[in-house]
Parts: C-alpha cells; sequence; structure tokens
C-alpha cells in the first residue's frame, strides 16, 4: 500500500517537479548569460574598480615598454609605507642630478606586503638591469595577519580573492573559521571570474549610472599623503595604531611557507630570473611605534631575520622625526621627501655615485632613535 | 548555515537534486538529516542541545498523554517540559544578563564587585528562543488534550529542526506542521511558482535592499549621536531594514517549505504602513504573537477581567516579548514602550474612532487621515526601536536626546536643516531613502492592488518577475550581516 502511495505521490507531483526542475534548468542558463558578462575585462567591472589596488594592478597590466628605450627602470612595488615614503619623481630627480640614468616608477597601494607586491611584480616590464624596491615591516609578519584574522569581517575579502588565492589557499587560513573558509572557498569555484568581479562590476554600474546621470563627474585616484599632514595622536589614531600594529598578537610567523615569506621569495626569483635586482627596505616608523606598539624583541627578531637571509639585499633606512610622519606608520609628504633622498642616495652609491651633502632637519635626533634601530643605523 | 551564502546555495541545490528521487520516508529521514547538518553548520554542537530539548519534549508529551486523567501527574511532566525548556533558554539567553543586573544593583549598595568576576563565557545557541517555544508550545497544546502526542520520534525531530524555518521563524504549531508528515507531499505547479517567487522576493529583501541599510546606518548606531537629523533618518531607515530582514527570512522559509511540499505559516500581513500600533502588532511577526496571545495573554485573563487588568495583561505581554528578543534593559525598554502605546491606543480609542467617523464622508479625507495615522505610527514605531537596534544605553539615551530634547520641534526642523543645507546626509542614506520608497510602494500594491495574486496568476509575469529578481539578485546582492533576528 505504501507503494501505491508513494507511486501515486510520485505520479501527481510530476508535473510540478518537472516545473521546478525547468526553472531550475532556466536558472542555471541565466546564471551563465550574467556570469558571462561580469568578467575581469567588462567595462563595468573597469568602471568600478576604484581601490587603489585595483588601479595599479590595472595600471601594471596596461604598461608598454618601448624595445629601443635603453633606459633601465627602478620600479618602487609595495604597500602603503611604500606608496606614503617615496615619490618616484623626487627619487628620480635626486638620480639624475648626480648622472644616474635610471628612471623611477612606483605602483603601491594601500595593502600590501610581499604578496601583493610580487603581484604587481609579475606583470612589470621587468628588464635585466632594472632595480625593483619594496618594504616590508613587522606588521606584514604577524601571526593574526598571515592566518587571515583580519579577514573574519569579510570587508577585505574581494580584494584577497582578487590578488592571489586558490580555493586551496582560502580554505588554508587557519584563523579563520571553517564555515567561513567553506564560504570563501565557493566564491573561487566557477565562475570565479564572477565572484572575483561582481562587486566591482556592480560598483560600476552604479558609477556609469551616476555619469549619465550628471552625479560623478570624474573617477577616483589612487590616494597618496599630503599637502604635509601633521603626526597627530588623537584616541582613534592610537586606537588603530593598537589594533593594527601591536606585537605580538600571536606572535610572528617568520618560518617559510606562510603567504609573505612566499611571496618575497616569489619576488626574488622572478626578479633574478628576468636579470633584475631587488632591494627590500625597512622604512622605520615614528619613534613612539616602538615605544609604545611593539616589543624591541620583536623588532630585532625581524630585523635578524631580514639580515641573515643572504639571497636578500635588505637595507634599512634612518627614522626621521615626528615633522615627518602623520601616523605611527605612515610618513607625510615632508617625510617622504625626506625618505626619497635617503633611497636615491642609497641607490647611487650601489652606482659609485653620490648626492651632495646635505643636513637634513627630518632626521630623528640621536637621541630619539629606538636603540634597537640605532645599531642598523650605524651599520 | 545562512540563507544569504553560498554554502546554502550549494545545500539547497543538493536538496532539490535528491529530494524528489526518494519515496516518503526516505523524504523525512533526509530532511531530518539536512536539517541538522544545516543547524550544525554553525557549531556541530548545538545539535547536540536541540536533540536533548526534543528527547525531552517528546518524553514528556508521551507521559503527559499516557498520564490520562491523573492531573498531578500531567502537570508533573508538563513542569519538566517548561523547566527543561525555559531553563536552557534562560541559562543561555540570560544568565549574563541578570549577573549584570546583580553586579549592577550590588554596585549601588556599595559593594566593590566587577562583572567580569561572575560573568560566564556563554554562546547563544543561534534560534534557541524559536525552537525552544515551538517545543514548548507542542507539550502545552498536548497537556491541554488539543493534540495526541506523536510517537513517532522522527517526525518530532523535524518539527523541531526543520531546517527552512529553524533559527527565525516562523514559529509552527504541531497542529499546523506534524500532521503534514504524516501524508504524501502535495506538490502543484502553483505551489512551486509560489515558492521559487518567494526564495526571490527573500533574497532581494535581504541581500539586496536590507544589506544596504544595514551598512549605511551602522556605523551611525556605532557611536553616541548628536545630530537630530542624522538620528531620525537612521531610526527611519533601520525601521526599514528589519521590515525587510525579517520578512526576508520568512519569505525564503516559507518559498522553501512550499518547494518541499510543506506549509509554513505566514509570519507578516503587510505590516509596514498600518494606522496604529496594535495594528502593527496583529501584522506583524504574527507567529510568535499568536504564541504570546495563546499561551501568556489568554492565561493571564485577556481582556476577560475587566479594563485594568487587560492593560496589565498587554503590558506583561510586552514585557516578556522585549525580554524574548534579547537579554538587555533596551529590549525591556522597547517592550515596555511597545506595550505603553499599545494601553494608550486602546484608552484614546474613541477619538480614533470619532476622527475616522468624521474623516470617512469623503474619500479624500479618509485617505488622507489613513495615512497621517500611518506616518505617525511609522514615527512612533521607529522612536520606539531606538531601544531595539542601540547596542548599548549611552548610545539609546544619546538617540532620544538627539531626537526628542535637544529641539522641542523637532521632527519638522530637521526636515528644515536637511533642506537648508545645514545638516547633510550621509550619501548612502539618500539611496536608503530610494529603498525605503520603494518598499513603500511594493507595500501598499500589494496591500490595494495584490500585487502578488496578480503576479502569480499570470505566468509570464511571474516568470519576467523571477528572472528579473534572479538577475537583480546576481549583480547587486551585497555581502553584508546575517539576518537580525539570528541573534534572538
Amino acid at each position: 500500500m505504501g507503494t501505491d502511495q508513494e507511486g501515486g505521490e510520485r505520479a501527481s507531483n510530476a508535473p510540478a517537479i518537472r516545473w521546478l526542475g525547468g526553472i531550475v534548468a532556466a536558472m542555471v542558463v541565466l546564471y551563465a548569460l550574467v556570469s558571462a558578462l561580469v568578467t575581469d575585462d567588462a567595462y563595468f567591472t573597469r568602471l568600478g574598480r576604484y581601490k587603489e589596488v585595483h588601479f595599479v594592478l590595472r595600471d601594471v597590466a596596461a604598461l608598454q615598454r618601448d624595445d629601443a628605450d635603453e633606459t633601465p627602470i627602478i620600479w618602487i612595488v609595495g604597500n602603503s609605507v611604500t606608496r606614503d615614503a617615496f615619490d618616484a619623481a623626487s627619487v628620480e630627480s635626486h638620480l639624475q642630478a648626480a648622472g644616474s640614468r635610471f628612471v623611477v616608477r612606483k605602483f603601491a597601494f594601500n595593502r600590501g606586503a610581499p604578496v601583493f607586491s610580487q603581484a604587481i611584480a609579475d606583470d612589470l616590464p621587468l628588464r635585466p638591469g632594472d632595480r625593483v624596491v619594496t618594504s616590508v615591516s613587522e606588521g606584514n609578519f604577524r601571526r593574526g595577519w598571515l592566518e587571515g584574522e583580519w579577514l573574519q569581517d569579510g570587508a577585505n575579502f574581494d580584494l584577497y580573492v582578487e590578488s592571489i588565492l586558490s580555493p586551496a589557499e582560502l580554505y588554508a587560513l587557519s584563523g579563520v573559521p571553517w564555515q567561513m573558509r567553506a564560504e570563501w572557498s565557493l566564491a573561487s569555484a566557477p565562475p570565479a571570474e564572477f565572484f572575483r568581479n561582481q562587486t566591482n562590476y556592480r560598483r560600476g554600474l552604479y558609477r556609469w549610472t551616476q555619469y549619465q546621470l550628471g552625479i560623478r563627474t570624474k573617477p577616483l585616484q589612487p590616494r597618496v599623503v599630503g599637502p604635509y599632514q601633521p603626526f597627530v595622536q588623537t584616541d582613534k589614531v592610537l586606537r588603530r595604531s593598537r589594533l593594527d600594529w601591536t606585537v605580538p598578537k600571536g606572535g610572528l610567523l617568520l618560518g617559510e611557507g606562510q603567504s609573505n615569506w612566499q611571496g618575497l621569495n616569489w619576488l626574488r626569483e622572478d626578479c633574478e630570473q628576468r636579470g633584475a635586482n631587488l632591494t627590500v627596505l625597512y622604512v622605520p616608523a615614528h619613534p613612539r611605534f616602538y615605544t609604545e606598539f611593539v616589543d624591541q624583541e620583536t623588532v630585532e627578531q625581524v630585523q635578524e631575520h631580514f639580515r641573515s637571509r643572504t639571497d636578500l639585499d635588505y637595507r634599512q633606512l634612518r627614522p626621521r622625526n615626528a615633522k615627518s610622519y602623520f601616523d605611527h606608520r605612515h610618513p607625510n609628504n615632508r617625510g617622504r621627501e625626506s625618505f626619497s633622498r635617503e633611497l636615491a642616495s642609497l641607490l647611487l652609491s650601489d652606482e659609485g655615485l653620490t648626492l651632495p651633502p646635505v643636513i637634513d632637519p627630518m632626521l630623528a635626533a640621536p637621541g630619539d632613535v629606538p636603540s634597537i634601530l640605532q645599531k642598523n643605523t650605524e651599520d | 548555515m545562512l540563507f544569504n551564502s553560498k554554502v546554502f546555495v550549494a545545500f539547497l541545490a543538493l536538496v532539490l537534486s535528491l529530494y524528489y528521487l526518494l519515496g516518503r520516508e526516505g523524504k523525512l529521514w533526509f530532511l531530518l538529516a539536512l536539517s541538522y547538518i544545516f543547524y550544525g553548520f554553525w557549531n556541530p554542537y548545538l545539535c547536540i542541545l536541540i536533540f536533548a530539548s526534543t528527547v525531552v519534549d517528546y518524553v514528556c508529551a508521551l507521559q503527559i498523554e499516557a498520564s490520562g486523567d491523573r492531573r498531578r501527574r500531567r502537570n508533573f511532566w508538563l513542569g519538566v517540559s517548561l523547566s527543561a525548556n525555559l531553563g536552557a533558554l534562560f541559562f543561555f539567553k540570560y544568565t549574563n544578563f541578570f549577573i549584570g543586573s546583580f553586579v549592577d544593583s550590588a554596585r549601588l549598595l556599595g559593594w566593590n564587585v566587577a562583572a567580569d568576576d561572575f560573568t560566564l563565557n556563554i554562546l547563544l545557541p543561534v534560534g534557541i528562543s524559536f525552537y525552544t517555544f515551538q517545543t514548548l508550545s507542542y507539550t502545552i497544546e498536548v497537556w491541554r488534550g488539543n493534540f495526541k502526542a506523536d510517537r513517532n520520534l522522527r517526525d518530532f525531530a523535524l518539527f523541531v529542526s526543520f531546517f527552512p524555518q529553524l533559527v527565525a521563524g516562523p514559529v509552527e504549531r504541531a497542529t499546523h506542521l506534524l500532521p503534514q508528515y504524516k501524508v504524501p507531499i502535495r506538490l502543484s505547479i502553483r505551489q512551486v511558482q509560489e515558492g521559487v517567487f518567494l526564495i526571490l522576493l527573500g533574497f532581494v529583501k535581504k541581500v539586496v535592499i536590507g544589506d544596504r541599510l544595514a551598512v549605511a546606518i551602522d556605523p551611525y548606531f556605532a557611536t553616541e549621536q548628536e545630530s537630530g537629523a542624522i538620528a531620525l533618518m537612521s531610526i527611519l531607515l533601520f525601521t526599514t531594514n528589519i521590515y525587510v530582514d525579517f520578512s526576508a527570512y520568512s519569505d525564503i522559509a516559507i518559498g522553501l517549505g512550499r518547494l518541499l511540499g510543506y506549509d509554513i505559516r505566514s509570519n507578516f500581513n503587510l505590516p509596514f504602513v498600518v494606522p496604529s500600533i496594535p495594528e502593527r502588532w496583529r501584522r506583524w511577526h504574527i507567529s510568535m504573537g499568536h504564541w504570546f496571545r495563546d499561551y501568556i495573554y489568554f492565561p493571564l485573563g485577556g481582556n476577560r477581567k475587566g479594563p485594568v487588568r487587560t492593560q496589565v495583561n498587554i503590558m506583561m505581554v510586552m514585557f516578556l516579548s522585549g525580554l524574548w528578543h534579547g537579554a538587555s534593559y533596551n529590549f525591556v525598554v522597547w517592550g515596555l514602550l511597545n506595550g505603553l502605546t499599545m494601553v494608550g491606543h486602546r484608552l484614546t480609542l474613541p477619538v480614533w474612532t470619532s476622527f475616522q467617523r468624521w474623516t470617512g464622508h469623503f474619500a479624500v479625507t479618509r485617505w488622507v487621515y489613513y495615512y497621517l495615522a500611518c506616518t505617525s505610527t511609522m514615527l512612533m514605531i521607529s522612536s520606539i526601536n531606538i531601544f531595539f537596534r542601540s547596542d548599548t544605553w549611552p548610545v539609546a539615551k544619546s538617540y532620544v536626546n538627539a531626537i526628542f530634547l535637544s529641539n522641542p520641534y523637532g521632527f519638522v526642523t530637521y526636515i528644515g536643516t536637511l533642506l537648508d543645507g545645514t545638516e547633510k546626509l550621509p550619501k548612502s542614506y539618500g539611496e536608503g531613502f530610494l529603498f525605503m520608497a520603494l518598499v513603500i510602494v511594493i507595500h501598499e500594491w500589494e496591500r490595494w492592488g495584490k500585487l502578488k495574486d496578480a503576479i502569480l496568476s499570470r505566468p509570464v509575469v511571474w516568470g519576467a518577475s523571477c528572472a528579473a529578481m534572479f538577475v537583480y539578485v546576481m549583480l547587486f546582492a551585497i555581502e553584508g550581516p546575517e539576518f537580525i533576528y539570528f541573534q534572538f
């Protein structure tokens, strides 16, 4: 009887189930059609890329280098500290004033560290004789950061997916709950291009509509700090600094296998293969950073770690005074000018050239230089 | 598992591809397994809790029935069920609230105690308030003799854990859902159409409208608010947000139920634009409103014990409703304010009836009166919602100050300051108000024009609407927070 009942149930429900099957099939077709529109190069996707990283990656991908032009290039790539610490035009003018042939190009954005720098460098038209300059800091090697804890609110997820990760890599982010990792892994399933670009495409559609309505007249541009922003230590800045920088938060991950380390290795190998030189910089933070947010041992650990790597050309710049920063980690435009000169000087010394000596008023007074940096500065 | 997640879409694809291939028994086992997977996705240990709650009520109901006319024995087993369910709810949801209250009181008396010394590290199980009330209604109905205890543990477990409505309702009744498990499902084309339509509508409400509103207003509830204009606009947008968010969940739940062949109770009946607070409560979260009516209000005497007792009963129900929502003073105040407005409306009912009669002679005056009443109700609900949305007491206080105390002519002045440019609203609020206007237009279209029926009765219109909603969700969905009512 049960079988009769079930047979009856199946027979009476069959038309509705067929309908449902038809609807699902129609949805799959619609899904395929819509997702085919949302590609990396779709007009709206391009229009919607407004975060600095999108601009930078897009600009780098569009770079053309004249085969006949043999001028070597110094490529400054990296994160927000790199972006704010160096002015490409300033570095270039110092270099050329001292007789160097190098020109300087900078591609940096507000998130980073080696793993993103590598993504940029990968697309650079590098040639033998070029030099890639990037920077690292303690914060890039915090365990919590590397294990993806910062991704838990999902706010930076599109950036992360767009930049590097495969489903396996996403699922390996041990600092994120497994439910979230499962969700994100699905975002890398086909059509991954749709998931990767949906946010930008949507923004592009909005932006296009705004253009049509006359609400928006120009696209956003990558932000660089300046004009002069004084160093302020409001509660908000302090809170953010504590949140962002307090180390150790579960300690550091300096060993191999973590993404930034891997990114740095890829970057080095990439430069080697294409005959370019790689210079890794440490841009010192504001002196208060070393007394309030990070312990000496951690800084020392990072410094020792990089200096012990014989495969890397690791240099440390000199600390500046408070007038050179707008928060604990980021130089303002005066600091940028000062750091740019020091970078030019450092690059020139490799060519056997020098800049005329000047007294830099932005340098930190010797008494203010944190002891951990003194040793390196003296070196 | 969140409805608005890729994992759920994959889960649903699995469900739909296998479910209809199974026989009746297989379907029920399959649904039970899926429901536990769905719930366990938050935290696998939660399955133990819901299973324990299921077994307790299953046994208690059987014992109540076996007790026959032995009243003390019946009461004993009802007591076991109430203690176990309310005990678990109290422990998980209210322990820290009462500890905090105790610490506050102790401090007032001059004792030097720190809340951290007593606060327990308890994680609130998702949906516990919903399924606890659902299982309680079952044992109470068996105790009252209105429903026979179910001897099939699988069916009862599925009643408790049925995944479409498990974590945020509608709160089902055993009399409605359990009998549906005993007969073969009957699936019609109309059911499928309605199910697909409701699911897509729910997704549009949640991921396109609700999440945008949530993202827009969140920063303005994170800190204390000084601007009356922004505070007012924020609470109006929050009222829209909570409506679309909560009704979206119910739409998806009911739609999923339809596709699986089950009828899930309705939870909303156009509650957004209503002319009075009691009317709103009759139309809002209906399944929970009926629960409070049947198991709290009526046992307290309802309106049968005189006018004073009626008002007290209303206040009691609204107080408990506030406490049900969350373990904090904000929700208690929210519940009490709702109670006060309901009592106030009842006491002034003759005035409103007279107004209605006077204005009812002409269509224009009738409509004007109706929508003025709706507007004032909306403002009242939004004002009370300050206590629902604010995470902390100081934030709630700052909103009350900004809207009501800093300027005696509040509402009018705020609109003036916005129009003359003295105050500027955040950009995201412009989009928010467009969505609010859209919600109101569709809401009223449904009320006066039965929009949903009109769409469902025309296959082409239905198909075009579903396709439009599908594409809209694909392109315009944003990553948003989980459903608001998950926290309860």
